[in-house]
């Protein structure tokens, strides 16, 4: 099953905040996919003090269709309150569960979302996850109205070893596109690599002198 | 900002680039010369008497507006509570901070101050260089910013922030401040224990000059100014001279001259200064004392910032993509 990989690079993130970082961006992460209804099998976070790096396993290549349900107003309620949400819900009143809640009859409609592509809902995550991110401080850089704790440079996301299209927009003309490149140690190995995957990233990261520290490791199956 | 304080150094630098002149004077060429090579508008100080170089009008009120503004300059820092009479190596009431506002933040803001280490032969692959959460603000000026403290072998060098409030107001776009202390930073790179004994003209080796030390140069300033700040000033005289200063930024305020009543608001800041080192305010005074210049600071940016926004701000960069 394939995995993803993130990595956020940046200035370095104050001590007292790194480790706290990488697990809330797993968090972000497995709850955004969770709440999806994708599946994985393990989750890990490592921190470094320029990077927040989150590893997902046994992902599928795309999400599953989902049936989601919506509560109309009770069947007895005036005409266009109904036909407000039949039209808002796009079905028609003789598809619509008619269900008895304590007494009293409701219109209920449930419609077949088609799944997405793990990738693209993986990129929409990513964005949404540095949007809500809790840092106790965060500061704007620039022109950029996006706010993190210091400034973010680059992001490193692969899906099943190929790149996640996407990008996120930091405001004031600038967006940081998805890639594959990353950075060693800024002082002994300061050039910067590609990698296709996290392992080669904690390989390479390694002979540039870096060293990743794992925040969290959890097992979900 | 960076302290007064400046600790004596864990050990010297071993001469990284043996050639290269570390006197007081040509660190601060240098600096000078190198901020200049990064675009910068090479300015002389404020000539007011201020705690540090982020009072210099070119921080405060520069760092507020849309519009671009890059600048360095030496500022000449008093902090009248910190004199000890010429008797202690490394606290002093007078020193100097060298200043740069890089507004935009460029993108590479870090690098830029780590090349400017190098350029004073700090080689970073041969000394721990550490970034220290430090962030900043200013009761007074009413800003704040997050940032760090730059350590060098475990002692601090530098310092920089990246600015968010200046007077209350937002900072947009967001400027990059780097102070450096120059005494405590010329101590370090010429592995000196005593700031009175750090060289300001000459090298180990120079036989050619009149040489100065620091001490040659203000020793008798800190022994007289000590004296000064904690025996002879008058205090009923110091708190005139701070109504009137306060007075004269209002009606400068009300003449809707900005700069003007900036001098002002940063004279009843050092006056404040003054009478706190003198022990005449007390520690329920302190606050109302500190809110009067917040007060006048803050009106002092509003005043600043519709002045230049009548303007149709003279100097507003293109925005987009930002700038190095």
């Amino acid at each position: 099953m394939p995995q993803f990989f993130l990595e956020l690079f940046g200035e370095e993130i104050p001590a007292r905040m790194q480790v706290k970082a990488a697990e809330d961006l797993c968090r972000l992460l497995a709850t955004g996919l969770t709440e999806a209804g994708v599946t994985f099998s393990h989750t890990a976070s490592y921190v470094t003090p320029r990077r927040l790096v989150v590893t997902i396993d046994g992902l599928p290549v795309v999400q599953s269709d989902r049936t989601v349900e919506r509560k109309g107003p009770r069947i007895d309620a005036p005409p266009n309150a109904i036909e407000g949400f039949l039209r808002s819900a796009e079905t028609t009143l003789d598809v619509c569960e008619k269900r008895d809640i304590k007494g009293v009859t409701f219109l209920f409609s449930s419609k077949t979302v088609k799944g997405q592509a793990t990738t693209d809902l993986l990129a929409e995550l990513i964005v949404k996850s540095i949007r809500e991110f809790p840092w106790p401080k965060s500061m704007k850089f620039g022109a950029q109205t996006q706010t993190w704790v210091r400034p973010l440079h680059s992001i490193i996301a692969l899906f099943d070893n190929k790149v996640v299209p996407g990008s996120i927009d930091m405001g004031g003309g600038k967006s940081l596109t998805f890639g594959a490149t990353t950075w060693g140690h800024r002082f002994m190995s300061p050039a910067s690599f590609t990698v296709d995957g996290f392992s080669r990233l904690r390989t390479k990261a390694s002979e540039n002198s870096c060293h990743f520290e794992l925040a969290r490791k959890s097992n979900r199956s | 900002m960076t302290s007064a304080i400046i600790p004596s150094p864990r050990r010297s630098l071993p001469s990284d680039h043996p050639t290269q002149e570390t006197s007081f004077q040509a660190l601060i060429l240098r600096l000078q010369s190198y901020w200049a090579a990064k675009g910068c508008v090479i300015l002389q100080p404020y000539d007011m008497e201020v705690g540090a170089g982020t009072f210099h009008w070119a921080t405060t009120l520069r760092a507020l507006g849309p519009e671009s503004w890059s600048a360095a300059y030496v500022q000449p820092s008093r902090r009248p509570g910190d004199g000890r009479y010429g008797e202690n190596p490394n606290r002093l009431q007078h020193y100097y901070q060298f200043q740069v506002i890089l507004k935009p933040s460029p993108e590479n803001s870090q690098q830029l101050f780590l090349d400017s280490l190098r350029e004073l032969g700090i080689d970073t692959s041969l000394h721990d260089i550490r970034f220290v959460e430090d962030d900043w603000e200013s009761p007074t000026l009413g800003a704040w910013g997050l940032g760090w403290e730059v350590w060098c072998d475990g002692m601090e060098v530098g310092q920089y922030t990246y600015f968010q409030q200046v007077g209350g107001l937002e900072c947009n776009p967001a400027s990059t401040e780097l102070t450096y202390g120059l005494e405590r930073l010329a101590m370090y790179v010429q592995g000196i224990e005593n700031v009175y004994d750090l060289r300001w003209n000459f090298e180990p080796d120079d036989n050619t000059q009149d040489k100065k030390t620091y001490g040659d140069i203000y020793h008798q300033a800190e022994v007289e100014f000590s004296r000064h700040n904690f025996e002879l000033t008058n205090t009923s005289r110091l708190l005139r001279q701070f109504e009137e200063a306060e007075l004269n930024c209002k009606e400068f305020l009300e003449a809707k001259v900005a700069l003007p009543a900036y001098d002002q608001c940063i004279k009843a800041s050092h006056l404040f200064n003054l009478l706190d080192a003198r022990g005449a305010i007390s520690v329920t005074e302190r606050q109302a004392y500190i809110g009067r210049v917040r007060t006048l600071a803050k009106a002092c940016c509003e005043a600043y910032l519709a002045s230049r926004g009548h303007g149709n701000w003279p100097a507003t960069l293109e925005l987009a993509g930002g700038s190095a």
